[in-house]
């Protein structure tokens, strides 16, 4: 007995422990309704010390980008270079202002417009793998915040019209961060309507940041800048909510639908403030 | 003392790659820094501390960021055992040997990490994952990797070399 484990006893244990992580994963596959102790505690402790350096990287990519730009310049220009280089600075001071300006000033406006009440949050952390589009958020249980909250961004169509661009919704919550999950991700469906039509249909996140979609019906007529909002059919997001506009419609001729591909109203690639919805007004 | 400076190194990491090295990818794909230390550290030290080592990292970064747990724990235990094997294979001054090993754990992961997505219910071709990451993610993880692989050699100080000695008090 003793031989065979001194012979076999590494691959033995490989074996349980591979028995037990199936285990685990079959156990946390399905919906939970409750996220447990030790996750909690974990994100708990973590999340505060993501935030400084999300912040650290938020202001190295907004003040950076143009200047590791520069390096690829021939060397001839080097007083040139100075010289816009001090120009693209101001530029750029001017233009991070001009830039909070106007996330302020949609912030303000659908503050004081909209139906439901929001709370803020900071992005403080990035799915760290390539697969998925997941971030965390710095609000949790705390302030208000339950499981299967909706995400927004305050984003401006045409003619100073604000409304809530759909980002996500809450999938995890512990005491202070919040997972949200984005609706580019793989494993995210919205089910929309068009907004010029009325009619259906439903979108999915794609591996390659793009998101993808059909119309119920295919014998309706979809042009690409029709904008989508949600329907609220299945109850998972509220009826109303601003997606994005179709920028590409496919119909092929063995296909009973008609394919659309979405650009989102929302930036995903700059998200750092967004609100979750914890409520209506009265 | 060495255990304590790589759990360090780990929680470091974990920070670090969900946060400022986010702001590093090449057309939105980004390094998977864990990964990296992983098989630097399983070539290095052995099927033993890879093994351990892949439970820690996939651990941790199940329980932060994803709903499911045990998925990215099963595989880096796995990679890490696996390259932990290689320990006494290869001539370990080589930069060849971390990038290529690298690269071989990086379509291992988004293999098997397609493959348990499949029974999960999130149906993703292959050709796409290759297409869009693994092409840019496995250049990109590989020539870190020979970067990191020589720090981590400073680390894990076992002589290549054993002589016996005598013991002295």
């Amino acid at each position: 007995m003793m031989s065979i484990f001194k012979k076999y006893g590494n691959r033995m244990i490989v074996a349980l422990v591979t028995i037990i992580l199936i285990i685990v994963i079959s156990m946390t596959a399905g919906s939970r309704e409750k996220i447990s102790v030790v996750e909690d505690k974990i994100g708990n402790i973590i999340s505060p010390i993501q935030k400084i350096f999300m912040d650290i990287g938020e202001m190295i990519s907004r003040n950076v980008d143009s200047i590791v730009n520069f390096a690829s310049l021939k060397e001839e220009n080097i007083k040139l270079k100075r010289k816009i280089s001090e120009l693209e600075n101001n530029n750029r001071n001017m233009q991070n202002i001009i830039y909070k300006e106007e996330t302020l000033k949609n912030e303000a406006i659908l503050r004081e417009k909209s139906e439901y009440i929001f709370t803020k949050g900071h992005v403080v952390a990035k799915d760290p793998g390539n697969w998925f589009n997941r971030f965390m958020i710095d609000m949790g249980k705390n302030d208000g915040i339950e499981k299967g909250d909706i995400v927004v961004q305050a984003v401006e169509v045409e003619g100073n019209v604000v409304v809530e661009g759909l980002i996500g919704r809450v999938i995890d919550v512990g005491e202070n961060w919040a997972k949200v999950i984005t609706i580019i991700d793989e494993g995210n469906k919205v089910s929309f309507r068009v907004i010029r039509t009325q009619e259906g249909g439903v979108i999915s996140g794609s591996f390659n940041r793009k998101i993808n979609g059909y119309l119920f019906n295919s014998e309706t007529d979809v042009i690409s800048g029709d904008k989508l909002v949600t329907s609220g059919l299945g109850e998972i997001f509220t009826k109303g909510f601003y997606i994005g506009d179709v920028s590409d419609v496919s119909k092929e001729k063995d296909d009973l639908i008609n394919k659309i591909i979405v650009e989102p109203a929302v930036d995903f690639k700059n998200i750092y403030e967004v609100f979750v919805i914890t409520g209506k007004r009265e | 003392m060495k255990s304590l400076k790589i759990l360090a190194i780990i929680i470091l990491n974990l920070i670090f790659q969900s946060t400022l090295i986010q702001y590093f990818g090449i057309s939105d794909v980004v390094p998977n820094t864990g990964l990296i230390l992983l098989v630097s550290f399983a070539l290095l030290d052995g099927e033993r501390m890879g093994a351990i080592l892949g439970l820690i990292i996939g651990l941790l970064q199940d329980v932060l960021f994803c709903d499911v747990i045990g998925v990215h724990t099963l595989i880096y235990f796995f990679i890490g055992y696996l390259m932990g094997k290689m320990n006494q294979k290869v001539f370990k001054d080589n930069f060849i040997v971390p990038f290529l090993f690298t690269a071989i754990a990086t379509i291992g992961f988004h293999f098997f990490y397609d493959l348990f997505m499949y029974f999960l219910g999130i149906d993703v071709e292959l050709i796409d994952v290759f297409e869009k990451v693994i092409s840019i993610e496995l250049l990109y993880n590989s020539s870190i990797a020979i970067f990191v692989y020589k720090q981590i050699a400073r680390i894990s100080n076992k002589p290549r070399l054993r002589f016996k000695m005598k013991k002295r008090r």
